[in-house]
């Protein structure tokens, strides 16, 4: 193991995923929102990652492993709120997700 | 757990997954009335197959990824019996609504097949797969009347919140692997170093779960998913989710205890064993343990005095869905002695799941045209009109309600007994008040069905698949209340692969149970 210091990997993948949420929470537009989402998932690929290379033997198989199955789900779930996304510009006319909030609480 | 092969364990859910792709591949070569006519039947014969073959599920675990015991037996079996539920009234509300597409049915199936494999998996990338398969087919489901603004509003809502609590889920299991060095729940830390990484993993994980069963802090999403959906798809969506959900939280509650106990790797948890706990397990769960009170009492006391205040049917439902997840919680608080055993959790679980998808179902029937009728004026007297699914509304109402002789009441008596046996008198107290404040508004549902018509009667003529199925599941809601040993009893079998002495329940003591009901000298 040489490079880059394990821990250094993780914060990275922290802040990154910090950088997600922030995102989900600030932004009115639909994509940045989906970008935002995608963010957090790729953060966590990255943690997978960078624990998969602290570990040892079958302990690290795991860790490469679980990041293809995640990249396949994120791409499923793309899909979805892309469709998702045609369905209510459709209705509404708009990506501001402002608009989205009839519905009494 | 002894091992199980690849082929037996997984027919029921092959199954259900080949009437997914058979509904799907039929779909568009159909004419538009025949596919509400032939299609949920397709999918009705092919679950009704794999819930008899679930029920000879062999039981064991799968190369510690998935697992087979009682409990997840018979959550398999509720999951199943809701999606028939479901179907059915799916059936009713689209051919109502002379609806374009046929694919709803086939998405049901492959969401009751995610939810499944939440209840089996023991896994963290198992159960996040599931989940997924799971949540993105309700997502589609949510969203299904296109044209409907508060269907897309309802879809947006629970997608993005939906997406954000996966990803925070996700990002548990990934501190967990960094933690224990595996992704298998029940996998104690490498080193002391890591104990605070792996409680903090744990704990996002928790979180990302508790979204998904609607618990108070994350509950918000609830009422307007809820609302949005077409009424049969809240049933779906109520019952199916709280399952999975649930078996996904238990499994993780009950392996975090055997970790923090300081049992020798525990490998795959039997859902109905009990597991022992020392002192520093008890110590290092304190913290968890109040807050799943917490919660829980306050999703108690939001769920049951919002619901109070609605009119809409939908939304009195999805705010009692919130006091039903505060009831689950409250069977998660660790015991005054030493066994955790969550089998009052898992009998609540499957009756809470085919009550409600059948009241939805029930309900289908008498909300017209697209639901029009979600409110309790609209609904005034369509039980007079029609007195079959007015009464089988009302046996599923009075089940969650909590009313004996159904299986809701031995549920919440249950978990009820647990608190007191457990030392939590004051909580059950005021969780039996809470179960009174909720009947309130259910009886109030039924006194409207039942009331003076005031409008017109909804239009008749539902295809006789949903009559059939719910009235199966209504004698289901008062049959089930004679089995509960079956979830209650930690399983002898599991108890001894893991090391444990077999429960101290003698055999004299089961038999004079008269009504089935576990004594509190039993545990």
């Amino acid at each position: 193991m040489n490079g880059i210091d394990p821990t250094n990997v993780q914060v990275l993948a922290a802040v990154l995923f910090a950088l997600g949420v922030a995102v989900v929470l600030t932004r009115r537009n639909v994509f940045l929102l989906l970008m935002g989402v995608e963010l957090m998932l790729n953060a966590v690929n990255l943690s997978f990652v960078g624990f998969s290379r602290e570990l040892s033997g079958n302990e690290s198989l795991w860790g490469q492993m679980t990041p293809l199955f995640i990249i396949a789900i994120a791409a499923a779930e793309a899909c979805v709120g892309l469709a998702m996304v045609i369905c209510i510009v459709r209705g509404r006319d708009t990506l501001d997700s402002d608009a989205f909030a009839d519905m009494k609480e | 757990m002894p091992p199980v092969d690849l082929f037996p364990l997984f027919l029921p859910l092959t199954l259900v997954i080949a009437g997914a792709l058979i509904v799907l591949g039929f779909e568009p070569f159909l004419q538009r009335a025949s596919k509400h006519r032939l299609l949920p039947w397709l999918a009705a014969i092919l679950l009704v197959a794999a819930g008899a073959v679930q029920a000879g599920a062999p039981t064991g675990s799968l190369h510690g990824i998935f697992a087979m015991d009682t409990p997840r037996l018979w959550m398999c079996e509720a999951i199943i019996i809701s999606t028939l539920i479901a179907i059915g009234g799916l059936q009713m509300s689209l051919a109502r609504d002379d609806y374009p597409g046929g694919e709803a049915y086939s998405l049901s199936l492959f969401g009751a097949a995610g939810a499944m494999l939440m209840v089996m998996a023991v896994d963290t990338l198992a159960l996040f797969v599931a989940l997924e398969l799971m949540s993105l087919s309700i997502y589609a489901l949510v969203g299904m009347r296109r044209n409907r603004r508060e269907s897309n509003e309802a879809l947006f809502k629970y997608f993005v919140m939906g997406a954000v609590f996966s990803a925070i889920f996700l990002y548990g299991a990934a501190l967990s692997y960094g933690a224990t060095g595996s992704t298998a729940f029940g996998h104690p830390w490498r080193d002391e170093a890591h104990r605070g990484l792996f409680l903090f993993g744990q704990v996002l994980m928790l979180i990302g779960l508790l979204f998904k069963v609607g618990v108070v802090p994350f509950h918000f999403w609830t009422a307007d998913a809820y609302t949005g959906a077409p009424v049969a798809v809240t049933g779906f969506m109520g019952a199916v989710v709280k399952v999975g959900g649930f078996a996904a939280i238990g499994t993780l509650w009950l392996n975090l205890a055997a970790v923090a106990s300081g049992m020798p790797i525990p490998g795959v948890l039997d859902l109905g064993a009990a597991v022992t706990l020392n002192q520093t397990g008890k110590d290092l769960l304190a913290h968890y343990n109040l807050a799943f009170l917490v919660l829980g009492l306050l999703s108690l006391v939001l769920g049951n005095f919002s619901a109070l205040k609605q009119t809409s049917i939908r939304r009195i439902i999805a705010f009692s869905s919130i006091s039903h997840a505060g009831y689950m919680l409250l069977a998660l608080a660790l015991p005054i002695g030493e066994k955790l055993q969550l089998g009052s959790l898992w009998f609540y679980v499957v009756g809470y799941a085919i009550a409600t998808a059948g009241a939805l179902s029930a309900f289908t029937a008498l909300a017209g045209k697209e639901d029009i009728n979600d409110n309790l004026s609209g609904i005034a007297g369509q039980g007079r009109a029609r007195p079959f699914y007015g009464l089988l509304l009302t046996i599923f109402l009075v089940s969650i309600a909590g009313v004996p002789p159904t299986v809701g009441f031995l549920g919440k008596y249950l978990i009820f007994q647990d608190l007191v046996v457990r030392g939590d008198v004051k909580i059950a107290i005021f969780a039996m008040i809470m179960a009174v404040v909720g009947a309130a508004y259910y009886f109030r549902t039924l006194v409207a069905v039942w009331a003076a018509p005031s409008c017109e009667p909804a239009k008749a003529g539902p295809p006789v698949l949903s009559g059939w199925v719910l009235a199966g599941a209504a004698v289901l809601t008062l049959v089930l209340i004679g089995w509960p040993n079956a979830l209650i009893r930690p399983d002898p079998a599991g108890a001894a692969n893991l090391g444990l002495s077999a429960p101290a329940a003698p055999a004299a003591e089961q038999a004079v149970l008269p009504t089935g009901l576990a004594t509190a000298a039993t545990r």
